[in-house]
């Protein structure tokens, strides 16, 4: 029976694919199993691969003489005007002139529409997508005076949302011409929870950025959007809302209102709500303080802005002087990549280059005109490359504060579950009146490495759904660049997970022993990178997970043991994938 | 877009919209597709368009009776084939399936198909079956097998082996 079933499986290994296995491969429709093998086989026999690039060419026939027809069709049909006449009332189709009357009505309705809609917005009407490019404008204006840095104080607060107390932090940021520094305080928990929330949503930001509300905007697909002009004190604001439609999970914002000064654009104030109905959790931030400081009193003093390049950036080669292949080939776009990845804007996603036809356009914002100045010189040598990158050129002045509101107090020293349980891990282990110190400490490092694992996995990510194949196909300079790009995140990942372990590790052993001997990880069995990075990312999603699990959600004793154990086991998880990614990418 | 229309959508949306709202904007979305899918099936721009406008119409009074869509994708086109099915049968010249209508649409269209590569395509689509050739069309607006599989009533399996019967016709000219 047994050597049975090892010749059932030797034939079926051996044999050639069909051409409905192919096409559903090509198709994605091949159950994972099915999947695996084919692409296996093709990998071995030129004959399969042969049939499966003429499918290939078949299907992008068919999809090219289509469009000729559909383009031809569609210079025709503009739509159906009128059709709109014959919903509402109308239970049933009727003969052709019922809906030609009704087309007519419906044609009166809508200019009647249009020309009270015109007179009611034309004064003053500005589109949300307006407000939020000028205020992304205004949060980026240049300081012209070297010796300042803008200071801004933000305040956060959660409401109250049935026995869960209102909880609240502070967001210290200071920004100069090449970068931002920011600090936060309050409770560890909502630090992390607005970590999760904010990776969660696409926003790289700290709160009440224009940035951030417009990228997490952009990610949303289908939503209503909104603008309102109002008043608070002598204050005059403009309101975008945004509400997502769709499925909202967990952590997905479902609304957000951003409220900017009309004067200058400035954003002023920000609110979310987070996850579905039943379970949604809001969130206010409020600018307190704006003003301009001396830099030599911000936190931009001690290390000197030039370490915000990443170390990886001064390991890296110089990109090669070889010809570009062609104009927008491959290698342009792995060698503007490349420079983007040496300045670490690589991590954030702000800028991105969009390939087409004979040129790369590198888009997005940076915040200076020295920053745009770096960019410009390390795309110097790569060819046919157009930057669109806006640097803003609103003046900045001080900010009025937000007339003061009502508001009911934080509850003092309330605090959760999981925050008691690391403070009385402090405490056993001799830190006395400093616990809370020690256990807010723990939770905002461990924040802090979860949030640079992500920002490298998403990286890693990024490079793999663009560049499947590392070597096949590329020339011997871009396929340098590319895994020098791909090593330098492995490294970076290798390092954050091993400090994360470290740091986490005498908490996890004290609060759950039996997790360590357990902590051993079964490397997943991928052979090409795209596949590895692919591994990393969801496993680094899992682990941000249960540290968000761990100094948050957890509700007892029993929840924190059980987070505990998982996150000691996923970071071993990830850390044996990145091992595997480092083995494929030597 | 295939996760956008799902039941999850629709009952929000529902919730907040009106039901017409809720079919203008879907309208926005597929009303193109919709459009080539019966205008490839039935192989007349007037007739395409009035059946367009008919599934739109279809979607609204489903709506309006309170009826759950499940997969609002699939249920558009369901509604746009048998419309058009519906249509083949009622002038009869054209079969069961507007084949002939296909070919003709195509030699209205000879403006735009020029060249060796689109004389070789439009000879292997007359070779094409009814069901291969709507699954080949279906396929292209970006329906899964499963998809495909509810709109024509068949199995996934027979989709399966509709299109790779269709792409092998269509390789053979290539």
């Amino acid at each position: 029976m047994r050597y049975g079933r090892l010749l059932d499986d030797i034939l079926r290994k051996n044999r050639h694919t069909s051409g409905e296995e192919i096409l559903g491969l090509l198709d994605g429709e091949l159950p994972a199993r099915d999947a695996e093998r084919v692409r296996r086989h093709l990998e071995r026999c030129w004959n399969c691969r042969a049939e499966a690039e003429r499918t290939g060419a078949a299907v992008t026939g068919f999809v090219e003489y289509r469009k000729n027809l559909l383009a031809g069709r569609e210079r025709r049909f503009t739509g159906l005007p009128g059709w709109e006449a014959r919903l509402g009332d109308e239970p049933a189709p009727g003969p052709p002139m019922f809906r030609l009357r009704h087309a007519a009505l419906a044609a009166v309705g809508l200019l009647a529409f249009v020309f009270l809609g015109l007179r009611l917005t034309s004064t003053d009407s500005v589109s949300a997508a307006d407000v939020i490019a000028n205020a992304r404008r205004a949060e980026l204006a240049p300081i012209s005076n070297p010796g300042l840095v803008q200071y801004r104080k933000l305040s956060l607060r959660r409401r109250q949302q049935g026995s869960e107390p209102v909880r609240t932090a502070e967001f210290e940021i200071w920004s100069d011409g090449s970068g931002r520094r920011v600090r936060h305080s309050g409770e560890p928990d909502l630090l992390v929870e607005i970590e999760t929330i904010f990776a969660a949503n696409r926003r790289g930001s700290p709160p009440l950025s224009a940035a951030g509300f417009d990228s997490w905007r952009n990610s949303v697909k289908a939503r209503k959007e909104t603008v309102t002009a109002v008043s608070k004190g002598d204050i005059d604001l403009l309101t975008v809302t945004e509400e997502a439609y769709g499925v909202i999970e967990a952590n997905a914002i479902s609304k957000a209102q951003l409220a900017v000064r009309k004067r200058d654009w400035v954003p002023l104030a920000e609110n979310f709500t987070v996850g579905p109905a039943s379970r949604s959790r809001d969130y206010e931030v409020e600018a307190l303080e704006s003003r301009l400081v001396s830099r030599a009193a911000s936190p931009f003093a001690p290390p000197s802005p030039a370490t915000a390049v990443p170390p990886a950036a001064e390991r890296a080669p110089s990109i090669p002087a070889e010809p570009a292949v062609s104009s927008g080939g491959m290698l342009d776009e792995i060698a503007a990549h490349y420079a983007l990845h040496k300045l670490g804007e690589c991590l954030d996603g702000a800028i991105e280059i969009v390939p087409s036809v004979g040129k790369l356009t590198v888009k997005g914002v940076v915040e200076s005109e020295s920053r745009l100045a770096e960019l410009h010189d390390a795309l110097a040598d790569v060819p046919a490359v157009r930057l669109e990158v806006q640097v803003p050129h609103v003046a900045t002045d001080a900010l009025v504060p937000l007339p003061a509101q009502a508001e009911t107090p934080p509850a003092e020293g309330a605090s959760s579950p999981a925050g008691d349980r690391i403070r009385r891990y402090f405490e056993s282990t001799g830190g006395g009146a400093r616990a809370g110190e020690q256990a807010a400490a723990l939770a905002d490092r461990a924040v802090s490495i979860v949030g640079d694992i992500r920002r490298n996995a998403w990286a890693l990510r990024r490079l793999a759904e663009r560049f499947s194949s590392l070597g096949a196909g590329r020339s011997a300079a871009s396929a340098s660049l590319l895994k020098t790009m791909v090593s330098d995140h492995a490294e970076a990942l290798q390092s954050e997970s091993a400090t994360l372990r470290d740091l986490l590790s005498p908490l996890l052993d004290a609060v759950s022993p039996g997790a360590a001997a357990q902590a051993g990880s079964t490397p997943p069995a991928v052979s090409d990178w795209a596949a590895a990075s692919s591994e990393i990312f969801e496993s680094q999603r899992t682990m941000e997970t249960l540290v968000h699990e761990l100094f948050i959600r957890s509700s007892g004793d029993a929840s924190f043991d059980a987070s505990a154990a998982q996150l000691r086991q996923a970071i071993a998880i990830l850390q044996a994938k990145v091992q595997v990614l480092k083995e494929i990418v030597p | 877009m295939n996760g956008w229309f799902d039941a999850a959508w629709m009952a929000e949306s529902l919730r907040s919209r009106s039901a017409r709202d809720v079919v203008a904007e879907v309208y926005r979305h597929l009303q193109s597709p919709v459009y080539s899918y019966l205008h490839a099936t039935v192989g007349s721009r007037v007739e395409a368009e009035d059946l367009t406008q008919e599934v739109f119409v279809r979607l609204h009074q489903e709506l309006q009776r309170g009826k759950a869509i499940r997969n609002l994708r699939s249920w558009m086109f369901s509604v746009a084939h048998n419309l058009a099915m519906d249509a083949c049968r009622r002038e009869t010249h054209r079969g069961v399936l507007a084949e002939e209508d296909l070919v003709q649409t195509a030699g209205q269209e000879r403006d735009l198909i020029e060249g060796e590569r689109n004389r070789k395509m439009t000879a292997s689509l007359q070779r094409l079956s009814p069901r291969e050739r709507q699954c080949l069309e279906l396929r292209a607006e970006g329906l899964r097998y499963r998809e495909i599989a509810d709109v024509l009533q068949v199995s996934v399996a027979s989709v399966q082996s509709f299109l790779a019967r269709a792409v092998s016709k269509l390789k053979e000219e290539l």
